[in-house]
């Protein structure tokens, strides 16, 4: 093996060691949907010092990656609560919460009615002997009312005897009175992975792949490979990119990405913006291609392609 | 029986003539029998009138007094009106609470910081639908919050 050629296995086995970190972060992506189902009981509690009173009770039932949606409305008050959940390992829960409240605040001058908002993400990392409580109103004040999820194995198999996955279960086994709490589940696939390709001048000159869950933007740096420019190898390009809705598209479904692409300068630590608020509608398997001839890259002279191909992760199913 | 002069002897009675022509009616009156008949008519209805007892009956006279304090009446301004006292007291009392009505109004309305608002505690002014189930007893005005806990603390939190 003469130099040149050893050069040109180093500089290919580069992007590939570079890239290790976002192999190692698809490796906890397993396929827990076979191995158990997750019951989530959701009870609403009314509290007046030390009485305790329940008003309502729901059982949400599935597979590992079940999400649920729980909403409180009245005449004044309004919040939606949603909870995406993952298996990240066994006994071990990643619950993302994105909490949206809306208070009737009063009136304008002129009549209108006016509204305070308000918009909360997080992620909790969960275990089977801990649980969520969920405060609408705020931990102040004598009454309170809470809402308390606690997760738990279910006994119920998996599959059916048909050998088809047992399908979600909601349970209500107590109602809330006027209906104000209502309780709704649904499972798409949460887990893929992202091939993320930079075309210069037709060539394959950048290449990133990650795993990445809906609705949880990451980010990738595409790696130069051999067939680069020096310019594209001095400042590589890291595209932020988020899945947002899984759209059920037969035969093949699709799913909506955004994403921000940026230009990386390491010596002088900051970052140009080459594109931002992009967005699109993929096919899962197939590439979406993003010309970037109208970007701050058409300076340079070269003709660049920015190509995603989005698949479900190992595990992960459609249906 | 006619003479031209029964009008000058009208005069004579009532003094309405001179002193000259006075003197000509009182030779007149010597020698004309007309009119010292004329005279003695005259002398006599105005001792009968003199006689005459002058008195007005009940009813005209309470009418006329009417009809005179009728044109003396009040401006409207100086006009009085007779209330009873439990009308009096209870237009009072309306009056009182509409007064406290109006001033809760004004209280519940204070003009939040940077923004004109008419704030409502009223849940029927509301757009949206009501439940049965009343959240406003819940409801400081905090912000939700999502909290992880032990499952024995459940009921701690």
């Amino acid at each position: 093996m003469n130099a040149r050629r050893k050069l040109l296995s180093l500089l290919l086995a580069l992007p590939l060691l570079m890239t290790g970190d976002a192999l190692n972060r698809a490796q906890p992506v397993q396929n827990f949907v076979d191995q158990q189902r997750i019951r989530f009981q959701i009870a609403t509690v009314e509290e007046d010092g030390n009485v305790r009173r329940i008003v309502s009770l729901s059982t949400v039932e599935g597979p590992p990656g079940t999400d649920f949606d729980i909403n409180l409305q009245d005449a004044r008050f309004k919040m939606s609560a949603r909870f995406l959940t993952d298996l990240v390992a066994p006994g071990a829960l990643k619950v993302r919460t994105k909490l949206n409240t809306r208070r009737f605040y009063g009136l304008s001058p002129k009549n209108l009615p006016l509204y305070e908002e308000d918009a909360q993400a997080e992620t909790l990392q969960l275990g089977f002997d801990e649980g969520i409580v969920l405060l609408p109103f705020g931990r102040g004040g004598d009454q309170r009312l809470k809402i308390e999820i606690t997760p738990v194995l279910s006994d119920e198999s998996p599959r059916l005897a048909s050998g088809n996955l047992r399908p979600l279960e909601i349970k209500i086994p107590q109602q809330s009175p006027g209906g104000i709490i209502q309780v709704s589940a649904s499972r798409t696939p949460h887990r893929f992975i992202v091939e993320a390709t930079l075309l210069e001048d037709g060539r394959e000159a950048a290449i990133g792949n990650g795993d990445f869950l809906i609705e949880e933007a990451e980010e990738l740096i595409l790696q130069p490979t051999a067939d680069a420019s020096n310019e594209l190898s001095q400042s590589p390009l890291a595209l932020k990119l988020g899945l947002s809705d899984y759209l059920r598209n037969r035969p093949v479904d699709n799913v909506s990405i955004s994403f921000d692409l940026f230009r990386t300068d390491a010596q002088r630590n900051r970052r140009e913006p080459v594109a931002a608020n992009w967005a699109g509608v993929a096919e899962l398997g197939s590439p979406l291609s993003y010309d970037l001839d109208d970007t701050s890259l058409k300076s340079s002279g070269r003709k660049y392609e920015l190509r995603l191909k989005i698949n479900l992760a190992p595990g992960e199913q459609a249906n | 029986m006619d003479c031209n002069w029964t009008e000058k002897v009208s005069q004579l009675l009532d003094e309405e003539l001179s002193g000259d022509e006075a003197l000509r009616v009182e030779e007149h009156l010597s020698a004309c029998s007309v009119c010292s008949g004329a005279r003695e008519d005259f002398l006599r209805v105005r001792r009968e009138i003199k006689a005459y007892d002058f008195q007005l009956e009940p009813f005209a006279n309470e009418r006329a007094l009417r009809d005179i304090l009728a044109s003396e009446k009040a401006p409207f301004w100086r006009r009085r009106i007779a209330v009873p006292v439990p009308a009096m007291a209870t237009l009072l009392v309306l009056l009182l609470a509409l007064g406290l009505w109006s001033a809760s109004l004004r209280i519940r309305r204070p003009a939040a910081e940077g923004a004109r608002v008419n704030q409502t505690t009223e849940a029927n002014s509301q757009p949206e639908p009501g439940g049965a189930f009343d959240l406003s007893r819940f409801d400081h005005g905090e912000r939700a919050a999502v909290i992880k806990i032990k499952r024995e603390q459940s009921s701690n939190q």
